[in-house]
């Protein structure tokens, strides 16, 4: 057994310069679009890998240091190059040319924190990729 | 730095104590104490009025960083004979802990932490214990807050 603690897992946004957002947690989810193979003398479904289709998000309260607007997390950004920590390891999934697809902003009065939560659809994974420079 | 301890928040609640004059009027904060109360002070047995101050620390939340989010519970304990005290100190206890909607903080600082707020919570009362002085009731008036602090785990 080698397990990874989540502990010190953040988001870096590969720019110029690298933004490092520190976040309650992350989460991708790699997928491809199917396409339908079945045949009738096959007598049961099959599906294909047409494409590539990576959903993530991320969740944090924001800080004042290394806003999601300073890192170029806007509503509708496209084309987002981002490093996801696999705990404080050097391991990382990369995941390039992604697309802000909704952000969400909580504000409960109740003793809670301000918390924002993106989500980000599209776009390709590179996996265990180095750090970026 | 360090992270935050109860001894860190006690030592916060008492400067904030002290910065209350309408609360110190009542209990100086001398007779202010974190946990178990003083048997003596300046050789002479306490008695009331005095005050506890109970600290527990909650879990923390932790970041991809070294900030860290860590509630603390607090319950203030205030012991009197005066039985026309309790309602102004209840007031007065708020007045010093229960952050406003414009300052969440309460003027409460804490060493090794950024306060972000502290909120009244439910539960506080005014009772009589089973103790009498001079033929008058020791009433105990409580009240508990939450403190919700930013630490730094380094």
């Amino acid at each position: 057994m080698a397990l990874f603690s989540a502990s010190g897992g953040s988001v870096t946004v590969n720019g110029t310069p690298d933004v490092t957002i520190h976040v309650s947690e992350w989460s991708i989810q790699k997928g491809a679009r199917q396409g339908d193979g079945s045949t009738s003398a096959q007598g049961y479904s099959v599906f294909v890998p047409c494409l590539e289709d990576n959903t993530a998000s991320f969740s944090l309260p924001e800080d004042n240091a290394n806003t999601l607007e300073d890192a170029g997390i806007v509503k509708g950004a496209m084309g987002l190059d981002l490093y996801f920590r696999h705990g404080a390891s050097a391991v990382y999934t990369r995941l390039q040319n992604t697309t802000v697809s909704s952000i969400g902003e909580n504000n409960n009065n109740q003793g809670d924190l301000y918390r924002v939560q993106v989500q980000l659809q599209g776009g390709v994974v590179t996996e265990y990729s180095a750090a970026p420079s | 730095m360090p992270t935050v301890t109860t001894l860190d928040v006690a030592a916060g609640l008492r400067t904030r104590w002290a910065a209350v004059s309408a609360l110190v009027a009542v209990v100086p904060v001398a007779r202010v104490f974190v946990g178990r109360t003083g048997e003596k002070i300046s050789g002479t047995i306490t008695q009331p009025p005095y005050a506890r101050l109970n600290i527990t620390e909650g879990e923390p939340e932790l970041f991809s960083g070294p900030a860290y989010v860590q509630d603390f519970d607090i319950a203030v304990e205030v012991y009197l004979t005066d039985e026309t005290t309790p309602n102004t100190l209840r007031s007065n206890l708020d007045a010093a802990f229960n952050g406003g909607w414009e300052t969440p903080t309460a003027g409460i600082t804490v060493s090794n932490a950024t306060v972000l707020h502290s909120m009244a919570r439910g539960g506080g009362n005014v009772k009589p214990t089973n103790e009498r002085i001079n033929g008058k009731d020791v009433l105990r008036v409580t009240a508990n807050y939450r403190l919700k602090l930013e630490g730094n785990r380094g």
